[in-house]
């Protein structure tokens, strides 16, 4: 049996559906995280595999867990395995580990100082705006889609206090590095990474999904899942989420409602400048504007849900699947390859 | 003061001894002390005290990941540049991986970084998540894990607060002829529902594992033998007997059960998987 096997046959749609579940709350039975890594690193007695095995066919929680184990271990793989790394690869990487090395010489910083003098109140804040609450009932407000992007995504120097560790500077270094490496089409791509440093100051807090700007997090419970988007000057915003909502809001604070004209629920978009904004989706869609005003609904290359989305220009895009694949094009979507 | 009884101590000393080796702790100062009481919590959070297994479950300990672990949670900034560098790429790229999302990949990265670093102050010690790490697994998988786990808990949340699928199950407004064809469908969905239960619950835990990671999580062949340890082969030709047999059995229990001819048998499956108003899944047996 293949993967496409399984989407020829009533059985395998039937099979798919009755399997379909959310994941409940851990239960007394629930292996911890430990012992799900020791299970999938094969470190268990022979025993304890076959009594986690009982719980685990029948628990959605703990498959999910080691179905995420799995993946990861699978892409780092993959990725061992690829002999090149395609531009937006090299730049998914390289922005991250940007901020990522901030946020670390912060937590060193801050860390190696603990035991002989206070730390700084302003640093520390900004380490924790760097490490959201995971769970969406608790985010920060404060956190919410206003932050400016130099909170959250600074340059490694103005981070690390003097003398820094050498071994921190070599870090540095090679962040730099990896980003020169990626450099040629990130200069093309001038508003992927602006988008990128927009989604890192957004990311924090679940504030993405918090709902419009000032909302509070009882909002954010009941309210709807909704995204912001922002091109490189932030001038505007769109707001997207269910059932095809988009609104958008200018830059004298107007807020307008308007016509996606599709009715799937919208989940990630990017904006390369004022009039450009690309909005991905459910069930493989995406909408284009090019006038900052209306929508357009762009083919896409698959029925798969979408989950983000990358843009350069009205033209030059790529786009991510639920399962990971990966779509670009640049001529609008009119061809697209899988990379 | 050691946290490992003396008697802990003196009884596994062999296997602490090799186990502090291992480790290579000299190399971020640390003393077997640590090492031996870091041993002691994860064979007493494994419930392997009381066993006979306890030697054994020494001898399985990643010992330098545990030293490491051991060594950044102490504070020292030459490990956690160790920590940084060896696996900061990893984690990011596992969080991605497990979140299918750049930007949620990255949170959830960011925000086990900050757990292992301890932002929470307790009794002036920060408290880092890496005191759960007892070396039971290599601590990459350990933080994929935790990451996953962190996830299925957002999963949780975001399904609670947009319950996107709803739609689907919504009754619709129908005539007095549609009511009686859906009372007709809802009959046929049912018993094959009921069917499809017995046939799965008959199942061993591994099969049922296997089809779940298949059809529920959609995991590749490659993935699914990754979890269950068996070659991609197997896992295929396993998925295929497994599913030939729940064939068979839920006609089987159509046919002599339920006195279907094979042309309502058909019909089942057609309207059970066409039907996007029926619910599969709460025909099923309560997943946890
Ligand atoms: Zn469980």
């Amino acid at each position: 049996m293949t993967p496409v096997d399984r989407d020829n046959e009533p059985l395998d749609t039937v099979l798919r559906r009755a399997m379909r579940a959310h994941p409940g709350p851990a239960t007394p039975e629930c292996a911890d995280a430990e012992t799900l890594a020791a299970y999938s690193d094969r470190s268990l007695a022979a025993a304890e595999r076959e009594r986690l095995e009982t719980h685990f066919a029948d628990c959605m929680r703990c498959q999910l867990v080691l179905a995420g184990i799995a993946r990861a271990d699978e892409s780092a793989r993959d990725a061992r395995a690829a002999s090149g790394i395609p531009w937006y690869r090299r730049w998914r990487i390289a922005i991250p580990a940007l901020a990522a090395v901030a946020a670390i010489l912060v937590f060193i910083a801050i860390r190696r100082p603990a035991n002989e003098e206070p730390q700084s109140n302003e640093v520390v804040a900004m380490a924790k705006r760097e490490a959201p609450a995971v769970e969406p009932a608790a985010p920060e407000p404060a956190a919410a889609p206003e932050m400016p992007e130099a909170a959250s995504a600074p340059a490694p120097a103005a981070l690390a206090p003097a003398p820094a560790p050498p071994a921190s500077n070599e870090i540095a270094m090679n962040e730099t590095k990896a980003q020169a490496a990626a450099a040629p089409r990130a200069q093309a791509m001038g508003a992927f990474s602006s988008q990128t440093l927009h989604r890192q100051a957004t990311a924090p807090a679940m504030s993405a999904l918090a709902g419009a700007p000032g909302a509070g997090a009882g909002a954010a419970i009941g309210g709807e899942v909704r995204v912001t988007i922002f091109p490189p000057d932030r001038s505007v915003m769109w707001i997207i989420g269910k059932n095809g909502m988009v609104q958008r809001r200018d830059a004298d604070g107007t807020m307008r409602v308007q016509q996606s004209g599709v009715s799937t629920d919208l989940v990630a978009g990017a904006s390369p400048s004022v009039s450009v904004c690309w909005i991905v989706g459910r069930s493989g869609t995406i909408l284009r504007t090019t006038d900052g005003e209306h929508w357009e609904v762009i083919g896409a290359p698959t029925t798969e849900n979408l989950t983000a989305v990358s843009a350069s220009s009205a033209h030059d895009v790529a786009i991510t699947t639920a399962g990971g694949r990966i779509f670009a094009t640049s001529d609008g979507g009119a061809t697209w390859h899988q990379q | 003061m050691s946290e490992a009884p003396p008697e802990f101590v003196a009884q596994y000393a062999p296997a602490l001894a090799r186990l502090c080796k291992r480790a290579g702790g000299a190399r971020w100062n640390l003393g077997d002390e640590s090492l031996r009481d870091a041993a002691y919590r994860g064979a007493r959070a494994a419930g392997v005290l009381d066993g006979a297994s306890v030697d054994s479950f020494i001898d399985a300990i990643h010992a330098e990941d545990l030293s490491l672990a051991i060594a950044c949670q102490a504070g020292g900034s030459a490990p956690w540049e160790h920590f940084i560098t060896s696996f900061r790429p990893q984690l990011y790229a596992a969080a991605r991986a497990i979140a299918g999302d750049e930007a949620r990949g990255r949170e959830l990265a960011d925000s086990l970084w900050a757990e292992m670093y301890g932002m929470e102050v307790r009794d002036g010690r920060r408290r880092s998540i890496l005191s759960y790490f007892h070396g039971r697994s290599s601590i990459l998988t350990w933080m994929r894990a935790v990451l996953a786990q962190r996830h299925v808990d957002y999963i949780r949340a975001q399904s609670r607060i947009a319950p996107l699928d709803d739609h689907l199950e919504q009754p619709t407004g129908t005539s007095d002829d549609h009511d009686e064809e859906s009372g007709e469908r809802a009959r046929y969905v049912a018993m094959l529902g009921k069917a499809l239960d017995a046939a799965l619950k008959a199942l061993e835990p591994r099969d049922r594992m296997r089809m779940a990671y298949y059809y529920r999580h959609t995991l590749s062949l490659k993935e699914i033998g990754r979890v269950m340890n068996e070659h991609e082969s197997t896992v295929s030709r396993r998925l295929a007997r497994t599913r030939d047999y729940l064939k068979r059995e839920i006609e089987r229990t159509l046919h002599d059960g339920y006195r279907l001819s094979q042309d309502q048998i058909r019909l089942c499956y057609d309207w059970a998987a066409g039907d996007l108003q029926i619910d599969l899944s709460r025909a099923l047996p309560d997943v946890k």
